[in-house]
């Protein structure tokens, strides 16, 4: 590894580039290609544009059968909506869904993005082809690589990528997804997969599995989308080049992002400090399970094995790391809120035992548990029953209907005391019924302070949480999980508000004395 | 030898000084003052705690010609390091490591013997900035204890820092796999290493 070093500046050891910064290192990234992917970067990222909102697309291995690849992506496009040229590539039939097909994607008068489906031994000539139509970009389905050892192949294909700033997803990948341009060459079909509606969290994952589980979870709870790629391989494009494209992504506020290894650990971490700086991501890394630790010769060896590595990398580029599959979502979501003053969290309930529950992880997760205002005190008392005490946790009880929400809710909003409010909502009661979704929208719509809604129950309060969800209000099945990812919100909003103070990583920098 | 190339690094290192003979390392120990600790330097040996390798707190001339003499009969081919031998108020570790997906990264925490028992560690990937240094010494659990509670005199952050980033700097330019500094003394005097180790 590394073995290349700046001629000019023999001192330097093999991490450190021409501009005096690191630049990464390990099985996957010599500095030798580092040096080559640096060069690439700029028009592979612009080139990326035509992943996300191609102006024509091609399906290269458009087939008849419904059960194939080329078959489901073909029909994502027509059937979705897509409003540019689809051409369907096939050397072997007239037509496929009532597309006459070309026999190579040079036929085209131009592709903007290539939809790659044929076997392996064809996607050499598939990308030159559709480089020859003008490609920009070029999504590769296509397994048989690097995953399976074919190193060569794999390296061929890389090489005629970069020869044309062709931005490859993939290979090995299972699709894009832009659901505000219809754009979808996810192979998994709709009947089975749910589609996300347009919103506002870009999720990218290493794994094709694990993406489209999310991605179908994602849809049925009602979570908006703005971008999904799964990005295999990453012969091409890289976690680091994707997290670069969303920073100025401007339909996409938060970044998820589901990883088994970082591809080049220096790009992303530049890519992930940059991003951070104005939108949350959040990171589920897999494959943490301690390996090697026990064999390290030295105290920091033992210390600082791959797991800690990582944590760490994500910890310094302010990067929010989630523990399970829920996580990122129920992480991701909650940062359409509008910002929090600080830490006090206000408990409102119909429920005792779920209010005692919150309470208790507001402690766990090291949070406050606020003071109400005596104005709040005084006003709760003036309107709730006589066998209600006010305090906090709010317990306004099980015969608690929604005009009672509304007239709670309207004090605790404006309780200068509270600056972050969790309204448990038990849907069970015979008191509650469903206008008090609208009292929570209408509250949370004021945008006055942060709101999150729990509740815990089966499929009645679950089609209530989806319908809050739809409206951008997170929903979380428990306290526990509530307050988690209040803490993360807390947490990220500290670490953005240095850079809003202008104690930013890059000014604390500029202030240090040159060396 | 591992404590010039922290010096090289402006990393402060306890007096220390090489010894052949026990005359010399009575010169030395009379030079740097008492109490002084000698080491045995020899490829043999991994763990010097382990293989009586050590000999700590010697307060005088006598002390230091016998130990000199048991120390040399666990490796006649090997020599001795004389070091001064001063308390800390509390003892860190400063690390390193190359780590196979993000190069080299730099590690702070509680140290002593206890350093794996306790795992009260930060980390950081190369470059680490003072802002980055910063974040991981108020990220230890023991930073409240460093930071002077209960009247103690707080750590000097600003040296620790220093110290941090030219570990970093130190982990950059040099071929190294896995470096200790361990333990770095807190003393009212200022940060000083008293041992270290690098793998190269």
């Amino acid at each position: 590894m590394g073995s290349k070093q700046n001629s000019k500046s023999p001192a330097r050891g093999p991490f450190v580039g021409s501009d005096g910064m690191f630049v990464g290192a390990g099985k996957y990234t010599s500095s030798a290609e580092s040096a080559s992917a640096k060069k690439h970067l700029p028009r592979l990222i612009r080139n990326l544009e035509a992943v996300f909102h191609p102006k024509s697309v091609a399906v290269i291995g458009a087939s008849r059968e419904p059960q194939k690849i080329g078959h489901v992506i073909l029909r994502n496009f027509l059937e979705g909506g897509f409003d540019g040229p689809v051409y369907a590539v096939n050397p072997h039939t007239p037509d496929v869904l009532g597309v006459e097909t070309i026999k190579h994607a040079s036929d085209a008068p131009s592709v903007d993005c290539a939809l790659v489906a044929v076997p392996e031994q064809f996607v050499e000539d598939a990308l030159r082809d559709s480089i020859q139509a003008g490609a920009r970009a070029a999504v590769v389905i296509t397994g048989g690589f690097a995953e399976v050892g074919n190193l060569q192949a794999e390296e061929r294909v890389r090489k005629i990528c970069l020869d044309a700033d062709l931005a490859m997803i993939g290979p090995n990948c299972m699709g894009v997804l832009n659901p505000a341009a219809r754009v979808d060459s996810v192979f998994l079909p709709i009947y089975k997969m749910g589609r996300p509606h347009a919103g506002s969290i870009a999720f990218i994952s290493q794994s094709g599995a694990v993406g489209g589980c999310i991605v179908d979870l994602a849809a049925r709870a009602g979570v908006g989308m703005s971008k999904f790629v799964s990005y295999g391989n990453a012969t091409v494009i890289n976690e680091g080049h994707l997290l670069r494209y969303l920073t100025h992504d401007d339909s996409t506020q938060a970044v998820v992002s589901y990883m088994e290894g970082v591809k080049d650990g220096r790009l992303f971490m530049d890519s992930a400090r940059t991003l951070t700086e104005s939108k949350p991501l959040v990171v589920l890394k897999a494959g943490k399970s301690k390996q090697g630790a026990a064999a390290a010769a030295s105290h920091t060896g033992s210390l600082a094995g791959a797991a800690e590595v990582y944590s760490a990398a994500f910890e310094q580029v302010g990067a929010l790391e989630a523990e399970t599959l829920e996580e990122l979502f129920d992480f991701a979501k909650i940062f359409a809120l509008p910002p929090a003053s600080g830490s006090r969290i206000g408990i409102l309930t119909n429920g005792g035992g779920n209010g005692v529950l919150a309470a208790d992880s507001v402690e766990a997760e090291g949070l406050q548990l606020a003071i109400f205002s005596s104005e709040s005190l005084s006003a709760l008392k003036a309107m709730l029953p006589a066998y209600t005490t006010p305090r906090n946790p709010m317990d306004i009880v099980g015969d608690a209907d929604a005009a009672r929400y509304e007239r709670a809710l309207s004090i605790l909003m404006k309780d200068p005391n509270v600056d972050v409010l969790v309204a448990i909502v038990l849907f069970q009661t015979a008191a509650l019924d469903s206008s008090v979704v609208n009292v929570l929208v209408k509250a949370a719509q004021a945008r006055t302070k942060p709101i999150v809604v729990v509740s815990t129950g089966g499929e009645y309060t679950e089609l209530h949480r989806r319908i809050l969800d739809g409206y951008g209000i997170p929903t979380y099945p428990s306290p526990s999980s509530a307050l988690r990812a209040v803490a993360k919100f807390l947490h990220y909003e500290e670490y953005r508000g240095r850079f809003h103070s202008g104690e930013s990583y890059s000014n604390y920098m500029s202030k240090q004395p040159k060396k | 030898m591992d404590f010039d190339l922290l010096e090289h690094y402006n990393i402060p290192v306890l007096a220390h000084a090489n010894a052949k003979t026990p005359a010399e390392a009575v010169r030395a120990a009379s030079r740097m003052g008492f109490p002084v600790a000698l080491k045995l330097v020899s490829s043999k040996i991994l763990h010097k705690t382990d293989a009586g390798a050590l000999s700590l707190d010697l307060r005088s001339a006598e002390q230091v010609e016998k130990e000199f003499a048991r120390l040399m009969k666990i490796d006649a081919s090997g020599s001795v390091l004389v070091q001064a031998f001063r308390p800390g108020r509390a003892e860190l570790i400063i690390g390193g490591r190359l780590d196979p997906q993000f190069g080299p990264v730099v590690l702070l925490g509680l140290g002593g013997v206890y350093t794996e028992v306790l795992r009260d560690a930060s980390l950081r990937i190369c470059p680490v900035s003072g802002w980055d240094a910063r974040e991981m010494l108020r990220s230890l659990k023991c930073y409240p204890i460093l930071a002077g509670a209960r009247g103690s005199k707080p750590i000097d952050e600003g040296a620790l820092i220093k110290i941090i980033t030219s570990v970093s700097k130190m982990m950059v330019r040099e071929k190294i796999s896995e470096l200790d500094i361990n333990p770095l003394l807190v003393r009212n005097d200022g940060l000083w290493a008293a041992d270290s180790r690098v793998i190269r």
